[in-house]
Parts: C-alpha cells; structure tokens; sequence
C-alpha cells in the first residue's frame, strides 16, 4: 500500500518539474545586452543609428593616422629629435603590414555604410528622409573608399553589405573604377542632402568640398573649380579673421570649417594636440606643458619647413622655439633648453593646453581656405587670365599677415607656372600640418624629389603604398602594388 | 534449546516444490541431529565476493546461495528487526563474511553439508546457555587502530569457534568475554584485511590493522553515478580527500599536481589564491577553453566569467576554485578517457573532474577540528646590480652616447660611494603567515546524516599587502524519509576577499611592487627625510618607475566574491532495483571588485589624477537532473547497470562596471566615484545561456570477466548555430579482466589483471554566448555637438558553428601483484580534436577582422604510466610513482591560414611570439636566434648588413634567415622553444613507524622550455632602470670582451627582439612537500574518553628545487587559460617555500 502511494506521489513529483524545466526555449539565443540583425533596422531611429556607427569609425581613419600618411610620410614633419623609442613611421623599410590599421578601418567603416544603404531601403518611413539617410551613408562611404584609393590605388569594390562568407575575397578594382564609384555617391549627395547638417555630418556643401578636392587630385580642373566655386559661392562659409582660432575648441565647427571630426573633451578626447606637444626631459622640465603627465608629443617640424615659411603671424601661430610654463611661476621654456641643442620648434598650432591631454579639440577634414586654395588652383589652370585666382590667394594671405603690412604681401601679376608655385606653397604654409601635404606633392609629381632632397631613400613605386601583406595572405585575389 | 523455524516461503522464491519438501526433510533431518553432534565450520573453503549497499539481510543470504550453492536458512523472527547491510568482500572467507554480516546483529551461524543455519548468537540468549560454558570465561581487552595509529571504530572483534562478537567503541576499544575454548581473536571491518591473533595468556590486546591492500571494491564516483572500481573499463583516477590534505594549499588543484598520470598543472600565479593551468591529456582547443570541467558533487560548475572588470591593474584573478576549502573534499575523480568523459558530451573533451565533498555517516557524532599555521618565504631572489654597479652602468651608457657622465661625484655621488644600496627585493619581499582553520560536525543514524562544516583561511602573501581570505560554510543532510525515499541537501556557501597587489607584465601600465623593486635603481632609499616615497626618477632620461612599496600600499584592488552552490536532490526506488533520481541545484555568485590608483601614482602611461572603479558580477547557474538507474545482477554470471537521464542547465551572467577618473582627493577611494571629475559612462551587460541533454550508459559485466559500457550524450547547446545546436556524442568501452580466467585465478602472484580499451567522441562548447550571430556593439561618435549612440555590427552570422569535436581512443593495462603489494597501470591514448572553434582571421574588406568558425585539427597522443608498492612491518612504506609523457601538435590550421602568431608579455618587454603552425606543438616559442654580440662594423657588413639601428657593434647578433640581412624581418624569424614538457612526474612516499609517520612528495616536469621575457628588460637599458648582475659581469666593452650580453647603448631597441636567448630550459624535480606527523598513542588518550584522536603535524612545501632555471621559479605561466601562450614568465608573482605547523583533533 503504502509502496504504491508512494510510487504515485514521486511519479507525479517528477512530472511536475520535468514539465517545468523541460522547455527548449533555452537553446534560443535572446541577447539581452545586444541587437542582432534580424531586430534592427525597423525604424527611422534604427537607420540614424546605423548611419552614426559607420560615422564612428571616421576617428580611425582621421587624426594621427590622417597625418601619418598626409604629413610624416612628407617633407615638413618629422619623428622629435628626443624620441628614445625606436618608434618610426618610415614607410619606407616597413613592408609588411604598415597600411593593415588604414584598410582595415575604412572597410569596417564601407561595410556598416553599405549596412545603412541596403538596410534603411527596406524600412517604411518618410521617403525624403529615407532618401537622405542612403545618400548620406553613400556620401561617407566614398569618404573612406577615398582614403584607401589615395593610399594604395584601386580597391576591392563593395556596395552592398557582407552577409556571409561568400564574397569576402572579391579581388581589386582599378583606382578609376573606385575614384567613379566616389565621385557618383559624392555628386549624388550634393544634389540630394540639405546645404546644412549637424556638426560633423556630411551635408550637400561637405560633398562639393570632397569633391572639389577629389577632382584637383585627378587633374580634372574644370570639376574642381565647379565644386569650390558652388562652396564660395554659397556664402555659408568664410575665413575666420584670426588664423589662430581656427585650430582651437573654442572654434571648433566654425564659419570656416566645412567638415571636421568632432571630439569632446572627456567624452571623446583628440590625441593631436598631445602629439604635436611638446617633448618633455624629465628633471626641471617634467610636467612643464602637460600638469598631471610626462607623455609628450612624437612630432617635429622639419628644419625646412621652419626655415623656408616666411615670417608672418601665421608662422608664429604655426611653431614655437619656447612655451610658458604650466605652473606660471617658471616662466618660458625654451625648446633648446629641453631638447638639449637638438631642433629647437615644436608645431604648436593644435596646443590645447589647458585641456591637458582631454582635448576636445576637433581635426578638420577640409576647411574654406583649403578651397579658395582650390578654386584658385583650378582657375589657373582652366584660365590662367581670370583675376579672380588673386583674390581667392589673397585673402588668404591678408588674414595671415595679420595687420602686418611687410609680411606675405599680395601676390600679383604672376605667370600661369609662377601661380601654381604661389598657391602649392600658400598651401604649404596655409594648411601646414593638416595632413595635405603629401598628397600635394604626390599629385604635382615631386614627392620623390623634395624627399630625396631631405636625404630619404625613395623610389618611385613608393607613390603608392603596399597594400597590407596579411591580407594578401587571406586573399590571395589581392594584387600588391608593384614594387612593394 | 535453539528453536529452528522453517522459513515461511512466503518471501522466499524456491525453485520448486521439490526442493521446498527436501528442504524440509533435510532441516528436519537436521533438528533431529543438531544437538549431539559439534559442528565446527572445517569446510569453508568458499569464498563471497559481493558489494552490498544497504542491502536487506534476505537479499544478501540469496547472493551468498548464489555464489556459494548453500541454502540459508533462517526464521524470519531473527531477522525482523535487522538493520540494511552494507559489506564490500572480495574473495571473503565465507565464514568471515557471515561473521561480519552476523555478528553486528547478535546472530551467528553454523553449516551442515549445504545448508547455512542462522540462529541467534548465544549471548543474546544467555538464559539458555549452558551454565558450564558461562563458568568458564575469560575475558580481554584493548584496542583496534588503522595502520597510521587512528583508532577504529565498529571493528567486529569474535572468539574464533564461539559464537562471541563485540564491537569496537569510538576510540577503537573493545572488551570481549568468551569461553575458555577459544584461542584465537577474529577481527574484521570493512576495508581492512581481517586478522586472527592467538590469545595465549594475555589479558590485553592491541592490534593494528591493515588497510586491504587491494582497492578494486573501491567505489569510484562516474558522471551520474558510482561504480566499483573493479567494474570500470575507462580511465579514472582518483585521489581521496586525505591524500590530498597531504600536500595543504589553498586550492584543492594546487594539491592534485602530481599525483595524477596525464594531468599536468602548473600555478599560473603563485599569488595568494592564484589561478592554475591544468591540462588533462594535453591542450585540445586554440581559442575554446582547454580547461577541464568540473562537476561538484554532481553539479557541473562553471569556472570562470565571475571576476569583476577592472580599471588600470593588473591584479591576477583569484581562482574560481578557491572558493572550495581542500579540508571539505572526500575525493576526486578525474576522468581522462572517452568512455569516461562522453556522459559529459559537449563538455566533456577537456576531462572532467567530480569533485565529492564529505557527508555524515552513520554512527556517533564526530567533531574535527585542524588548524594549521604556514609561513611562507620568497623561494630565490634574482641576483640583480647593486648601486654601485649600476652607477657604473649608467656612466658607461652616458659615454657611449657622447653624454657627460650622471655619478660624477656632484651632482649625484661617484659609483664607489654607493656601495651595495638598497636591496628592493628585500623592501617587497616578506614571511608571510597562512592560517587554516576548520571544524566539522558529522554523524548519523541509519536514516539520518549530517555534517556541518566551517572554515576559515588568512593567506598573506610573500609580497607585501597581497592578502587572500576566504570562510567557508558547509552543510549537507541525508534523509531517508520512508524506505524507498531519500531524500538530500547541500549547501556550500563560501566568502572570499582577495586583495591583490598588481602583478604579471613588465612596465608601461604594468607597474607592480614585484616589477619595480627588479627596477628600481638600488642607489635610492625607500623614503625621503620626510617620509615621502622616493622613486625611480631615472637618471636624466624620461623614464619613472614608481616606487614598489608606494604600489603596494597606496594603491587598492580588491575583489569579494561570495559563492554559495547548494542542491537538493531525491532518490526514490520504484521497483527493487530501479531508482529515481531528481536532483535541483543553483551555483549562485556574486562578486565586486573595487579598485584605486590614487593622484600620487607616479605610472608613465596612466594619467595620475586618481583612478577609481567598481565592478560587479552576478552569476547565476542552474541545474535540473532526472535519471532513473538500473541494478540487476542476473545469476551469478551477469550484471547490468543501466541509467538513462534528462538534464537541464542554464547560466545567467550580468555585469556591472563603472569608472570615474580625476579625483582631487585620494580619501573616497573606489567608495565615491561621484566625486571624480571625469566619469566614465557605467557599463553593464548580460550574458545568458542554456544546456539540454539526454544521457545514457549501459554498464554490462560477464562473470566480472568482461565488462563493457556504453555511454551517450545528446546535448543541445544555445551557443552555436542555429542549423548546428544539438550533437551526440557515444562511446564505448570494453574491459578483460585475466586475472578472473582460470588460468590466472589462482595465481599468487597475480592478483589482479586487466586489459581495457575505449573508444568516443566528445565536445567542447567552451566559447563565448552568442558566437554564432551577428550582434550590433554600441558605437559612440561625437555629432552636433553632443555624444550619439550608433550601432555597428560585430561579425558575419555564421549558422553552420558547431561543436569542436575531439575522437578519443584508449587503451590501458591495470596490475596487482601479491594481492595488492604492487599496482601497476598503464595506458595509451590519442586524442584527436576537430572543427576547432577557431577564431579565424578573415579578409580585412569583408569589413571584419575575424570570425569563428569550426575549422582546424589538433593531435594530443601519450602514454601515462603509474606504479605503486606496500611494505609492511614495523616501518612501513608506501609509495607510488607517476609519469606521463604527452605529444602535442597542430594539425590543420584554416585555408590560408599558415599560421597564427600570439603575442607573448606585457608591457615593457612584451616583445616574445609564439606560434600555431601545422605539423608543431601549441605554444612553440617563434622569434629571433640569438649568435652572440657584433664584435665590430667590419663583422656586420661581412654579414650583408648595413652598420646601424640594430647593427651596430656591441649590440646582439641575431642571425639573418632570409639571406638580405638582419633587417628584424618577420622571415627571420623561426621556432625558438616549445614550452611543453617532454614527461611530467610525481612520486610520493609514506613511512610510518609506531605513531610517526612521514610523507614525502617529490613532482617535476622535463623538457619544457620559459620565455623568461623579464630577461629581455632586465638585460638592457641600465640608464633607465637596474638590470640582472649578470649584465653588468658579462656586457659587452668592446671587441672580444663579451659575447653573451650587449653594450649600454643608447636607442638601440635591442630589448624589442625576443630571441632563444631568453628561452630557457624550464626542467625541474622538486620536493614538493616534506611531512612529518605524529598521533597521540592511545595510552595518552585513553584517560580521555572524549578524545578520539590526535595528529600533529609539520611540514615544509617546496623546501629543495633542482632545476637550471634561473628566473624566479619554473612553475610560471603568465597566461592561466591560453591555449597558445605558456611557460612566459613576465613579472609574475614569484613561488615561496614555506614551513607548516598544524594539528588535527577529533572528539
């Protein structure tokens, strides 16, 4: 009896918590802390923060590594004397993998815009919005095939998303294919988006500037005189009056400034100021510019720089042989005194001193000087005989002699070949440190030319760079660039 | 007289009608005789080999026919009120064996021809004894001890030929009283080889008896269940909890090394409360975890996931696993093989180790308490270069750079005024005390048991601040709540507060006391005038190593983790044989780890403005378990086991972290993160996943001949693919046990012989949740002005992830000799472990970087050999040997895949590879060779290289492989090192000699090689910070000085070049523990009654090393859970040697 009641209660027991805890669900994967695809993209606010996570990696292509490949591996900027690593950027002894960082940011960043383009299509709102949201995300997609086709020439092309394994090994395009793919996405931007965005965004104004530029790259002058001058003309934009406030937070996202990376001070801190800073011998020195640190900057104006940039407010506000101490008391330090009779400058056009190494200080992409410098390139070369080339270099020159009459005087009466040395040089000293500069010589053939002068073991397949080895590796489709 | 009932037949089945009326024709036969003719029991010549479980005394009579052919009689009024049985025999005398089954119940037996008699024993019946008989008896006394001295308890001590039997009390006494005919004393117990004694003229005897010496009716503890030892066809090891209290640490993994063939472990960290590397069979996995599981008392646990993130230190996590006091475990059991490891399935590839905790067991309540003291000391100190030498150093380097020398006698004083300066490791070091307490309270009756059980552990460690505490709570309750009902609890509940020093990696944000005292420059004091540290400010170079005691005692970073594993479970027997299982458990932790770096650290890379963080983790894991289990043994010839079960398990994982930087103040601590100036945004996450399987195994044995088991797991794991979530995962295993053959069978010197093989797949889902989908991080870009939250996605779906899958085959031999006097076992194993959950690198353009997928192939094959020996006598020894030798290698690798190289080290001298590449051993050291020192130009430019950056006279030459040059090309480099042993050893020895005994354990490795990165920064740069002696004995000072060591030159980045230099043989044999103990004689405690027994003890723990290695020790490993980087010595926490005191008392 009591056997059986037994068997009865624990059988029924045991059906109870089976049929409690017998559930499959469990083998169903709900992430609580992240989206997957299949929940995502449902919504005008899906699309948006789509858009803002292929922006996001626009920090990894810009700042330090926009002047890596724009500045130090050109003529004016170099390693700080007083740099005891043996860190190097010499692009020129390192095969392997120096370009993996730049290929492997732009592409995350090309797939998430394809992401928002084939993604954002499927969702039902506002067609305008819908539509702006795409061309937007095309818009920065060309932005970051812009700097691998500059860098390396043509790219493996991708305009939709990776969904799988399948097309992971597609093999390079040639640089035509891609400078087409960018200047289609870019031109269709400045048709469709709004002439003003959020700080940061691409805008339709944004895309003319990209593409002002992109055309002075290919040569195609008539294009970029077209896109400056639908900028300047505009009138949304002009120079600051003081050369220095454009390098500043206090100006960031100004009147002059058509498209910058946007940094906040903690949030999301700039490391140029920090890199240009600067280096520190400890002893009296330490913590001389930087109060609660001793990292100093890596970088260091060339002598010829310092040397062949006329005298002007804007070389003063360019670099700097000695700085005030950060305590106040010890008064100015001078570079030679810290760098022990090495290259007494450092580059203090990015100092953002009272922020430390928190800089909230955004980089700039391109800014209206750059395309008055453009416009008036472009005019020279599509019109030689137009006077208006002279105003759009001198105003330039205006605002960096600063009231000083002797300086920079205005530039008149040039030949066509003269000018072009004229704007090259005003871009030079105009743009210095802003990651211009190799480009310019690059695309004016004499890159090779100024390096060798300085003494640099350069070949000419070095116009190009490698592309990363690893990824030949992983995909042997992949041709490197001859030379390398 | 003695009434015989004839037996109703209502319970008992006869095989007919027939033989119930000869029955009853012989017992009246019998009656008729029994009294005037003497029965002696001459012709026991049968044996009984039976295991009993709490078995009805009907039910053993029926086993004794069985295997006897005797018939048992017995009136059921004798054996109404008799207690379950529980009896191991193997090959008992069947006398011996009814006298222990009897006795305990005041019954007795007696044969005639085929029959067995139970009657009641005489005592019982005093009335009716012969009052002749009662007249004459003598009586004696003593005591019955084990082997080591403890006294025992419930021995059945019997006059031989009489029908007297006592049993021994609590403290091992007995008294017996007996007739005058009886010369010899029987003693026996369970576990013990029974002993006769001739009484002669004493009064008094003491005996001690010996532990059986074969333990093949051991019972061993499978996955989801038991099984004798005799029964298993797979490889199980196992250590019982007393063994392994004989090498004490702090966790219970620490004790195992070494005494298990196939199981190498190493402490990753010899911090208090560290974290080990263990490895059952080798490394099968390159990014899923290689790490075994572990299943406490049937819960299989997770082991990791519950340290709390952390903000800029590098404290090594305490080990999950010491949340487990050693003094509370009974045994461990590691499974190895696939027959073994299969029931485990998708968890199962690594090996498994069941871990049993003690329980109450029937009988008086038993209090224990021990307590031990441990004092611990740095083991070795690195010989470094005193001030003067580094002053030397530094000059040296200040004029091979043009500069003007730094100890120029004024502003900092010459070399040779600064004589030895300050020795930093002895400003670190300390003797640091461990105390162990712990208390339990068990017993029970025969429905009813209990223990409780407390613990108590305050570790400091050998450097100074690092501390690890832990109080344990133990409780477990067996219940029988009718006959077929049992019901149980357990609850382990546990705290520990692990303050940690930061520790592992070399410099830049791996600042560490350890690390700066090696550094810092011995020419300073701890502290100024003003008592405000001094640190390493460098000579004139920007370089600051912030001073070793500041580390240690200003900053903060501490993690308290409480614990609590608690199940309850009930077994209810349906039918005879047929059992029910439910069993219901939940691992519950929760953690928080506080940390802060005040304003005054002085670390290069961190900003010094106070960093504080909290992190937390709560973890939940839950567990349900139906498995319904089948004993049958059909005739003597066949027994089967069957068990079929259904589980379900599920982990919940969620973590809380925030930050805060810039604090004006360093009072706050970690305690007010709201007063930091510049907090970070909180991060918390979840992580969830789910486990379903269905197990089962036949377990088949012929005549105990031929045994066989079958085991099967279907799992269903959450973490993989959708297409890909449910494996199976078989096995089989077959067993020839010889020595049961005829042939064999009465061998005298072959007790035991058995050949066995398995053959199984098993899984490893060790990876993270969430794998298999494509999820889309958070992103956080400035916009107009303000942050915005953008999502991105983090890698392409892949549907098709599956198990790694490892093929195990297995083939081993267990001996016995002279029943037990030597043990030999042998196996040979060779894992195979495909689809690799592997973290492969995928074309960068795809727009990610990797993916997991299930490809590549690793080989693990070995051989594990394991001897033992007893000798008796007055000094008794003990002794058991173990090697294993384990081959390890990559198989495949992806498509396009070479290879994979992993970054070795942290910090400043993070500058060693390692290397995954078909055809070698995981973990192969990949780098530079080291041939010496350029001696001048004209020998570098001979070499084809040009004179500068790394060539330069006086800095190291290292050969140039692909013919341009030494250029630190990628193609010069090549496999330095393999970091895996050639064979690993243990070898322990137990001497006992009256109440002494000693213990001592010897274990070792061979044939590994270390990456002793913290070579490669203290062998440069001593114008920055102090360097080995031997840098300043043997450095380069021009042309054929020196081959070995470079010159002080500066920016050289000589020291960025890991090269076999620093690849050193890692060989050791060390003596491991040394103990010796000493019980308390019974004379001492026999005026105590309350006193069961007492041990003292002392021991020394690593107290001798023999090894050529001459970093700190050789057990090291930077890296406790990679699979691909090991044997790396960077910074770590350095091993101590120690001395123990403790003692153990029983009431």
């Amino acid at each position: 009896m009591m056997k059986t009641k037994t068997i009865i209660i624990a059988s029924l027991v045991a059906l109870m918590v089976l049929s409690l805890f017998s559930c499959e669900g469990i083998l169903d994967e709900n992430p609580p802390s992240s989206i997957s695809l299949s929940s995502f993209y449902q919504s005008e606010d899906d699309a948006l923060a789509g858009l803002y996570g292929a922006y996001s990696i626009i920090y990894n292509v810009s700042a330090q590594t926009y002047l890596n490949y724009g500045e130090v591996n050109a003529d004016d900027l170099g390693i700080s004397p007083i740099v005891s690593d043996a860190y190097s950027w010499d692009f020129f002894t390192y095969n392997s993998d120096v370009t993996g960082g730049l290929w492997s940011a732009c592409y995350n960043g090309i797939n998430r815009a394809n992401e928002v383009v084939q993604y954002t299509d499927r969702i039902d709102f506002n067609a305008e919005k819908k539509a702006d949201i795409i061309a937007e995300a095309k818009a920065l997609r060309a932005f970051y095939y812009f700097q691998l086709v500059r860098t390396m020439g043509g790219v493996p092309l991708y305009e939709s998303p990776t969904a799988g394994f399948d097309n992971i090994d597609a093999p390079r395009a040639t640089a035509d294919e891609v400078y087409d793919l960018i200047i289609g996405d870019l031109t269709a931007a400045a048709a469709e988006l709004e002439p003003i965005s959020p700080a940061g965004r691409i805008n339709a104004y944004v895309a003319d500037a990209l593409l002002a530029r992109i055309f002075l790259y290919r040569g195609d002058y008539p294009n970029a005189l077209m896109h400056a001058k639908r900028v300047i003309d505009s009138e949304r934009y002009k120079l600051f009056p003081d050369y220095a406030d454009i390098f500043k937070p206090k100006g960031n996202n100004g009147v002059e400034h058509i498209f910058q990376v946007q940094y906040l001070s903690g949030e999301i801190n700039s490391g140029v100021p920090g890199a240009f800073g600067p280096r520190q011998r400890p002893g009296q020195f330490l913590k001389s510019f930087w109060a609660n640190t001793t990292v100093g900057g890596s970088w260091a104006p060339s002598a010829d720089f310092v040397a062949e940039n006329p005298d002007s407010y804007r070389k003063s506000v360019t670099v700097a042989d000695r700085y005030e101490h950060i305590d106040g008391v010890t008064g100015t330090v001078t570079m030679e005194e810290i760098y022990g009779g090495d290259f007494p400058y450092y580059v203090c056009k990015f100092d953002d001193r009272e922020a430390e190494l928190q800089s909230g200080e955004n980089f700039t992409i391109i800014r209206y000087a750059d395309i008055l410098l453009i416009a008036a390139e472009a005019l020279n070369e599509v019109d030689p005989g137009d006077a208006q080339k002279y105003n759009w270099i001198n105003q330039i020159r205006e605002r960096a002699r600063n009231g000083v009459e002797t300086d920079l005087p205005d530039l008149v009466g040039l030949s066509q070949d003269e000018f072009r040395n004229a704007v090259l040089e005003e871009r030079r000293f105009e743009l210095a440190f802003e990651g211009q500069r190799a480009w310019d010589l690059k695309r004016r053939g004499t890159f090779l030319a100024k390096l060798s002068a300085q003494g640099k073991e350069v070949e000419d397949f070095m116009l190009l760079f490698p592309i990363p080895d690893v990824q030949i590796e992983l995909n042997p489709n992949l041709e490197q660039n001859p030379g390398w | 007289m003695i009434n015989y009932v004839i037996p109703p037949l209502g319970r008992r089945k006869l095989p007919n009608e027939l033989a119930k009326l000869f029955r009853i024709m012989r017992i009246t036969m019998l009656l008729l005789v029994v009294g005037c003719v003497h029965l002696s029991a001459t012709s026991m010549s049968q044996t009984i080999t039976l295991k009993a479980n709490r078995q009805s005394l009907p039910k053993v009579f029926e086993l004794v026919e069985k295997q006897t052919g005797y018939q048992v009689l017995y009136s059921d009024r004798f054996i109404q009120s008799t207690k379950p049985v529980t009896i191991s025999a193997d090959r008992m005398p069947l006398g011996t064996f009814m006298q222990a089954v009897l006795t305990p119940e005041s019954l007795t037996y007696q044969i005639f021809e085929n029959t067995i008699l139970i009657s009641r024993l005489a005592t019982d019946v005093a009335g009716n004894i012969d009052s002749e008989m009662q007249s004459q008896q003598r009586m004696i006394s003593g005591t019955v001890t084990d082997e080591s001295g403890t006294p025992l308890e419930g021995v059945t001590v019997s006059a031989k030929g009489t029908p007297v039997a006592v049993k021994t009390g609590g403290a091992g006494e007995y008294r017996i009283e007996f007739p005058l005919a009886g010369t010899m004393l029987v003693f026996t117990n369970v576990g013990f080889e029974p002993a006769e004694y001739a009484v002669g003229n004493r009064s008094r005897m003491d005996v001690s008896m010996k532990a059986s010496m074969s333990d093949l009716d051991e019972v061993v503890v499978v996955g989801y269940g038991t099984q004798r030892k005799k029964d298993v066809t797979g490889s199980v090891s196992s250590v019982k909890g007393e063994d392994l209290e004989k090498t004490p640490a702090t966790t219970f993994v620490q004790s195992l090394q070494g005494k298990i063939p196939g199981v190498d472990i190493k402490a990753a960290s010899n911090a208090p409360g560290g974290g080990m590397r263990i490895r059952i069979r080798g490394t099968n996995s390159i990014n899923a975890s290689s790490e075994p599981l572990y299943v406490i008392d049937g819960f299989p646990v997770m082991n990791g996931g519950f340290n709390p993130q952390g903000a800029g230190n590098q404290a090594n996590p305490a080990d999950p696993l010491a949340s487990i006091s050693p003094n509370e475990i009974e045994s461990v059991e590691i499974l190895k093989d696939a027959s073994a490891t299969a029931i485990y399935g998708s968890r199962g590839a690594n090996g498994v180790v069941l871990i049993t905790t003690k329980r109450g067991k029937e009988g008086k309540a038993k209090i224990d308490f021990g307590y031990s003291l441990n004092v611990a000391s740095i083991r070795k100190k690195l010989d470094l270069a005193n001030a003067e030498q580094l002053a030397v150093l530094t000059n040296e380097w200040a004029a091979n750079n043009g500069q003007p020398a730094f100890y120029d006698g004024v502003k900092k004083p010459l070399p040779e005024e600064l004589g030895e300066g300050t020795d930093w490791q002895d400003v670190i070091f300390r003797t640091a005390p461990t105390a162990d307490y712990n208390l339990s309270v068990s017993g029970g009756t025969e429905n009813t048991k209990y223990l409780v059980a407390g613990s108590y552990l305050n570790q400091d460690g050998i450097i100074i601040e690092s501390n690890f505490k832990r109080a344990g709570l133990k409780f477990n309750l067996d219940q029988h709540i009718s006959k077929r009902i049992k019901l149980g609890v357990n609850m382990n509940a546990s705290r520990t507060v692990n303050d940690a020093v930061p520790s592992d990696g070399t410099g830049y944000q791996h600042d560490s006391p350890l690390w700066s005292a090696l550094t810092t420059t011995p020419a300073i004091a701890v502290r100024d005038e003003e008592g405000n540290y001094i640190h390493n400010h460098n000579e004139g170079i920007e370089k600051i190593i912030e001073n070793p005691v500041s580390i240690a005692r200003t900053r903060t970073d501490i993690t308290y983790a409480n614990r609590v594993l608690s199940s309850a479970f009930a077994d209810v027997e349906i039918i005879d044989d047929l059992t029910f299982r439910a069993n219901f458990g939940a691992d519950i932790v929760n953690s928080k780890r506080n940390i802060y770096v005040p304003n005054t650290a002085q670390t290069q890379a961190l900003p010094n403005i106070g960093i504080a963080s909290v992190g937390t983790i709560q973890f939940l894991n839950w567990l349900a378990e139906y498995t319904l289990t089948y004993n049958k043994a059909f005739g003597s010839d066949h027994r089967l086991s069957v068990l079929a079960g259904y589980t379900v398990q599920n982990s919940d994982n969620e973590s809380v972290f925030s930050e805060a930087q810039g604090f004006s103040t360093n009072s706050f601590s970690f305690n007010n993160l709201a007063a930091g100036s510049n907090p970070r945004p909180s991060q918390t996450s979840k992580e969830e996943s789910g486990l379903l399987s269905y197990i089962g195994r036949i377990n088949y044995a012929y005549r105990d001949k031929y045994l066989f088991t079958g085991t099967i797991r279907r799992d269903g794991s959450s973490k993989f693919g959708e297409d890909n979530k449910w494996g199976y995962f078989p096995s089989v295993g077959i067993a020839w046990v010889l020595s049961e053959e005829p042939f064999l069978r009465n061998s005298n010197l072959l007790s035991n012989l058995k050949l066995r093989s398995s053959y199984g797949l098993t899984g490893n889902q060790d990876i993270g949740s969430y794998a298999s989908l494509a999820l889309y991080n958070t992103t956080r870009t400035i916009l107009g002005g303000e942050p915005v939250i953008g999502f991105a996605p983090n890698r392409i779906a892949n549907p098709d992830l599956k198990w790694e899958k490892t093929n195990q085959f297995n083939v081993g031999v267990d001996a016995e000799f002279l029943k037990g006097k030597f043990q030999f076992s042998a196996e040979y194993y060779i894992k195979n472990t495909k689809d690799l959950l592997l973290n492969v690198t995928i074309p960068n353009q795809s727009g990610y970087s990797n993916s997991i997928q299930n490809i590549g192939e690793v080989e693990n094959r070995g051989v594990e050999l394991s001897a033992g020996f007893n000798t008796i006598g007055k000094l008794k020894w003990s002794s058991s040997v173990n090697i294993s030798f384990n081959r390890n290698k990559v198989v495949s690798l992806a498509e396009g895949t070479e290879r994979l190289i992993f970054t070795l080290g942290r910090g400043e001298a993070s500058f060693g590879s390692s290397i995954a590449i078909p055809g070698r051993p995981l973990g192969s050291f990949y780098g530079y060779r080291f041939l010496g020192i350029w001696q001048s130009a004209e020998e570098i430019t001979e070499a084809g290289n040009s004179v500068g950056g790394v060539n330069r006279p006086g800095l190291p030459k290292y050969e140039d492989l692909n013919g341009d040059g030494f250029r630190q090309n990628d193609d010069d480099r090549a496999i330095i090192g393999d970091p895996n042993p050639d064979f690993i050893f243990g070898f322990s020895n137990n001497f006992s000699f009256r109440d002494f005994s000693l213990f001592v354990f010897v274990n070792g490795s061979y044939g590994n090689e270390i990456f002793n990165l913290n070579r490669i920064a203290l062998l440069s740069q001593p114008q920055k910070h102090n360097v080995l002696q031997v840098y300043y004995d043997q450095r380069w000072r021009g042309p054929g000085t020196s081959n070995t060591i470079e010159a002080p030159l500066h920016n050289a980045g000589e020291w960025k070049n890991g090269s076999d230099r620093d690849v050193l043989d890692g060989s050791f044999l060390r003596v491991k523990t040394v103990t010796l103990s000493y019980h308390l004689p019974e004379k001492l405690l026999k005026g105590v009654g309350w006193l069961r027994n007492t041990q003292v003890y002392l021991s020394g723990e690593n107290l001798l090393t023999f090894t050529n290695y001459s970093g700190f020790d050789p057990e090291v490993d930077l890296y406790a859970s990679s699979n691909t980087q090991m044997g790396v010595d960077n910074g770590s926490y350095p091993a101590s040697k120690s001395v123990r005191f403790g003692f153990k008392v029983g009431f």
